[in-house]
């Protein structure tokens, strides 16, 4: 029960500290915030300008939207593991690991953490989507919510599993451009997925990321009456049968689990 | 029983001995003093003292447990003070103690009280609401110490503590520790190469290329070397020449894989 208590303390204390960071930091707030709008805004009309779907009554905002949560969520939950790197580098990571708190929590602590404010500073897409024409309904919302903290999650364990091997702050950042674009373009989140060459069609099947997109996608599409024939063209399959969210949920779970392993290991050889 | 038991203890780093087969106690409630030139190895132990770096060979007991096998108790049951500062300069001088009481466990009234006496005892307790990169070097260091004395350890362990400091704030800081000592009868040992302040300490050891060469009381170490201050003798036991910095942990560690460079830790 101790050892209990102490590893949940462990990870409270770690994920606190990212929010009142989070909060301290104005200018990460206000910036957070305005992607989203330069994303609709300026990308989401612009290319349904010039671009339709075969559907009627269907804009292309509108498929564009759970995209947009998504690529949003990817970069700032991915980013936000970046501060492992600032705390390797201006030193708090020692106060950290010298102390009696367990390794794994430390690691869960940060995932939480880096998902908990990616969520948060994504929060302002349910102003701003209704404003640019999206179809919002408040079930959708309710839904959303917790499958965007849920992609965050496995995003941001991607993000500490990969900082907490790195060695300066230098490095990450590089590295991570080179990790999060192809996570973005092969999730779903940018085209869709279908009538894609082989090798592009293997890489965004194993591209765990595609799974947590296409169940956003799912909520916004399945609450608006559309034909079934359009989430079906949208969603991932596996030899021509589309993936139930069930199935979704398990490849999310277990890869989530692998990268806890893997992050609380390497702050064991810290 | 001693609180702090090194035997035989060795650390290689690829090859290079930084601390050679040294073996020394520290009685309960002492002040010991570890100095050296740069490079000596004085780091290296004090980390393995601390937990942070496992040895080659030997054997480490602090405060009862041993550093390799019961790590958790030995980081309980010591504070860590760091040559280069570990506070969070985002958050204020409040929040940075808070969230160490939590790391620690330190019960919310007793962490409240406790700290609320120790700022007031280094003077920052009207700084206390500040964010921390505000504050000057030697506020910092005091802000440490206060972080690091926080959930009463048993032992202190400072690496450097006056390092870059103005001869009045370093005076100031050992003020502090002879103050904390008297009040509780903690056993506090430190590291560095302002010779003069060893003079305060109780027992002095003097590292030179991973061994020590000179063990004893400031007094009889003078009388040893024939010397009347300490940074005679030091000069004395381990000569003129200049020394390269010692490797901090990270270095060490970059060390260990494969020569500088790269992008991953292992």
């Amino acid at each position: 029960m101790e050892t209990m208590s102490n590893f949940l303390r462990g990870i409270y204390i770690i994920w606190f500290r990212d929010l009142l960071r989070f909060w301290r930091n104005k200018t990460r707030v206000v910036t957070g915030f305005s992607f989203p709008v330069i994303w609709l805004l300026i990308f989401g009309n612009g290319i349904s300008a010039s671009l339709s779907l075969p559907v009627p009554n269907f804009k292309f905002v509108q498929f564009l939207f759970p995209g947009a949560i998504a690529q949003y969520l990817i970069f700032n939950a991915m980013f936000s593991a970046i501060s492992i790197l600032q705390d390797r580098e201006f030193g708090f990571l020692k106060e950290v690991l010298v102390s009696p708190i367990n390794r794994t929590a430390i690691a869960v602590g940060k995932i939480l953490g880096g998902a908990t404010t990616a969520t948060i500073q994504s929060l302002p897409v349910f102003i701003l989507g209704p404003l640019i024409g999206v179809t919002l309904t408040f079930k959708m919302i309710i839904l959303l919510v917790p499958a965007m903290f849920m992609l965050s999650l496995v995003l941001s364990s991607i993000g500490v599993a990969v900082t907490s091997r790195m060695k300066s702050l230098d490095a990450g950042q590089y590295v991570f451009q080179f990790i999060a674009f192809p996570i973005v373009m092969l999730s779903g989140a940018i085209f869709p997925l279908h009538n894609l060459p082989i090798w592009l069609d293997i890489l965004t099947k194993i591209n765990p990321i595609t799974y947590a997109v296409d169940i956003l996608r799912r909520i916004v599409f399945e609450n608006l009456n559309l034909p079934s024939q359009v989430i079906i063209t949208l969603s991932p399959t596996i030899n021509g049968k589309v993936i139930s969210v069930g199935y979704e949920l398990i490849i999310i779970t277990v890869f989530t689990a692998i990268l806890v392993v893997l992050a609380s290991r390497a702050f064991k050889n810290a | 029983m001693n609180a702090i038991e090194a035997k035989n203890l060795t650390k290689k780093f690829n090859g290079f001995i930084a601390v050679d087969n040294i073996s020394f106690s520290v009685g309960k409630g002492e002040f010991f003093g570890f100095v050296g030139p740069n490079g000596a190895g004085k780091t290296t132990t004090i980390n393995m003292l601390a937990t942070l770096l496992t040895p080659t060979k030997g054997k480490v007991i602090v405060n009862g447990f041993d550093a390799v096998t019961q790590r958790d108790q030995v980081r309980s049951s010591i504070g860590l003070i760091f040559q280069d500062p570990s506070l969070d300069v985002e958050l204020t001088a409040w929040e940075n103690l808070w969230l160490h009481a939590k790391l620690y466990g330190v019960e919310n009234n007793l962490f409240k009280k406790r700290a609320k006496e120790l700022l007031d005892l280094v003077e920052l307790t009207d700084r206390k609401e500040s964010i921390v990169k505000t504050f000057s070097g030697g506020m910092k260091r005091r802000l440490e110490i206060v972080r690091g004395l926080l959930h009463h350890p048993k032992a202190l362990f400072l690496d450097e503590p006056t390092i870059g400091l103005d001869p009045q704030t370093r005076a100031l800081i050992w003020r502090y520790l002879k103050d904390f000592r008297a009040r509780e009868d903690v056993t506090i040992l430190l590291t560095t190469h302002y010779l003069p302040e060893t003079e305060n300490c109780d027992n002095v050891a003097i590292i030179e290329k991973g061994k020590i060469i000179g063990y004893g009381t400031p007094e009889t170490l003078k009388k040893k070397y024939k010397q009347d201050s300490m940074d005679a003798v030091f000069i004395e036991a381990t000569g003129h020449g200049i020394r390269d910095e010692e490797l901090s942990v990270e270095a060490q560690s970059r060390v260990n894989f494969k020569q500088g460079g790269g992008i991953w830790r292992r």
